[in-house]
């Protein structure tokens, strides 16, 4: 679906000058939410006048809610995504707010047929109002509806296949929700549109009353890089990115866990083509 | 070729953060980088009043003269000391700044100063004869506009001489280290502590202390930031290095 993208990031402003330093980086992801477009970081536009390739992704879209999306924010992302020359935007299947009530956090949909028929009319919807190619991403969540006709990864594939879109796969978000409800995240690979993969995200977590949650505040562990090395011993993703979002690290620190991803992506790769691990 | 050779030259020189700092606003920003990159590496602290006090003492390999300096001075003060007052303690170990910077055609040398305020002078007074000879010529009464327009002209002359102190050069490199370290600001803005000292130390020579205001490090920012009281129109004692007698 896309070009090799390689080793990415989530830009945020704490990490400004670590990720400008990064000589190898191979793209960034930005919040279109936390950009205004008469007041585009300067650090952010010379990442981009660097010539590294940049994903807009959304945050508010509410996809998966039972209106359409607000057709400001679908053009707030799409200019976003112009002003930074991006090749791609994404945004989550969630939904975020109902009537004019914010969540404040990404919720998880229904996964019913009904409930499917009416995010695959809002992503159409979407789709038809932004002039890039759009991803789905996968969410996290410590609550499900009952009544599920569909798996996750089913789910996924489903919309995916009828909408004609990408699939941004978070591995740390399926890792949390596998190990919540205590179900086996690498059988869900199989299931999941692999053919579709348009980059893939990982992040940090920790244990608080017997869950994981997916901070995105704590170094990537064990767990979810296990869980990329599998991924990629199936297939060669187009582009894994780290996120962090909070808890922020040094220089070196962030280094240091690019490194670690680096280096479950090549384990994935070298069981994948069938030659030891270097 | 000559805008080739120059555009090496400028792209090739490279400066710590006390020479960074003053060549963007003299000794005051050189030392207040150094200020936050001594505090960065927890050998000194600010207080909540802005005071600073020593936390341990200055390690060995610590060279640099003006960082010296400023240790020498915090850690023999019997009390905390004010950045007011480390920066006229300080301010003679900022001369081999200004030296190299000079040598690198960054600063104008003595006579280019006084040349230059002197033309400075010279336009404005020029200037404020024209207009009033212009009024007296139009049938007004100048002479009561003599000393009011002096009042306002010659605080103007005093700051624009004093603003003049960098090469069209020095201007150019700042300019570039400015446009280049965009992301150095951003992350100074927003998680100083993050920064190595010596990042953290360049954020402040390049863009001021302003960049830790509104952060973690704002009380160091506003601590930093120059005093206004009793400087009048110099834009106050931080820059212009002409306001001796503010507290």
């Amino acid at each position: 679906m896309m070009v090799s993208l390689g080793l990415g990031i989530g830009w945020r402003p704490e990490l400004a000058l670590a990720i400008e330093r990064r000589e190898a980086l191979g793209f960034i992801e930005v919040t279109a939410e936390n950009v205004q477009l008469d007041d585009i970081p300067p650090a952010l536009t010379r990442m981009v006048t660097r010539g590294v390739p940049v994903i807009v992704h959304g945050l508010s879209l509410s996809l998966g809610g039972a209106e359409r999306p607000d057709p400001r924010r679908l053009d707030h992302l799409a200019r976003v995504a112009e002003r930074l020359c991006a090749r791609l935007v994404s945004e989550h299947l969630a939904f975020v707010r109902a009537d004019d009530m914010e969540a404040g956090h990404l919720l998880p949909v229904p996964r019913t047929r009904e409930a499917l028929e009416v995010i695959v009319d809002n992503v159409a919807w979407a789709r038809r109002l932004l002039p890039f190619p759009l991803a789905l991403e996968n969410i996290a969540t410590l609550v499900e509806w009952p009544g599920a006709e569909m798996d996750e990864a089913s789910f996924l594939a489903e919309l995916l296949g009828r909408t004609d879109t990408g699939l941004l796969f978070d591995v740390s978000n399926m890792y949390a929700n596998a190990r919540n409800a205590g179900w086996d995240p690498v059988s869900a690979l199989a299931r999941l549109p692999l053919d579709r993969l348009a980059y893939v995200h990982i992040a940090g977590g920790a244990m608080r009353d017997d869950l994981y949650h997916d901070t995105h505040a704590h170094p990537v562990g064990a767990g979810p890089l296990a869980f990329l090395e599998e991924l990629c011993s199936r297939i060669e993703p187009p582009g894994v990115m780290l996120e962090r979002d909070d808890a922020f690290p040094r220089g070196d620190e962030l280094g240091a866990e690019l490194e670690a991803i680096r280096q479950a992506i090549a384990r994935g790769a070298a069981r994948r083509m069938g030659s030891p691990t270097t | 070729m000559v805008e080739s050779r120059t555009g090496e030259v400028l792209s090739a020189v490279e400066l710590s953060p006390a020479e960074a700092g003053y060549l963007a606003a003299r000794g005051p920003r050189a030392i207040g980088a150094t200020l936050v990159g001594l505090a960065h590496m927890r050998l000194i602290e600010f207080r909540e009043d802005g005071k600073v006090v020593p936390v341990k003492p200055a390690p060995a390999r610590l060279t640099d003269p003006v960082q010296r300096s400023v240790m020498d001075f915090v850690s023999l003060s019997k009390g905390p000391s004010s950045v007011e007052d480390i920066e006229k303690d300080a301010e003679p170990a900022t001369q081999d700044l200004r030296q190299r910077l000079q040598a690198l055609g960054l600063l104008l040398d003595e006579t280019a100063l006084w040349l230059g305020g002197l033309a400075i002078a010279g336009a404005s007074l020029s200037a404020f004869v024209a207009l009033l000879v212009l009024l007296a010529a139009n049938g007004h009464d100048v002479s009561k506009c003599v000393l009011p327009g002096l009042s306002i002209a010659v605080p103007v002359v005093v700051w624009l001489v004093s603003r003049r102190h960098r090469t069209r050069h020095g201007n150019a490199v700042l300019k570039r280290l400015q446009d280049e370290h965009v992301a150095l600001k951003e992350s100074a803005e927003h998680a100083p502590v993050l920064l190595t000292p010596a990042d953290l130390a360049q954020a402040v020579a390049i863009y001021g202390p302003a960049v830790l205001e509104g952060g973690p490090l704002d009380d160091v920012g506003r601590a930093l930031k120059p005093k206004r009281n009793g400087c009048g129109a110099c834009g106050g004692c931080g820059g212009c290095g002409g306001c001796s007698g503010c507290a």
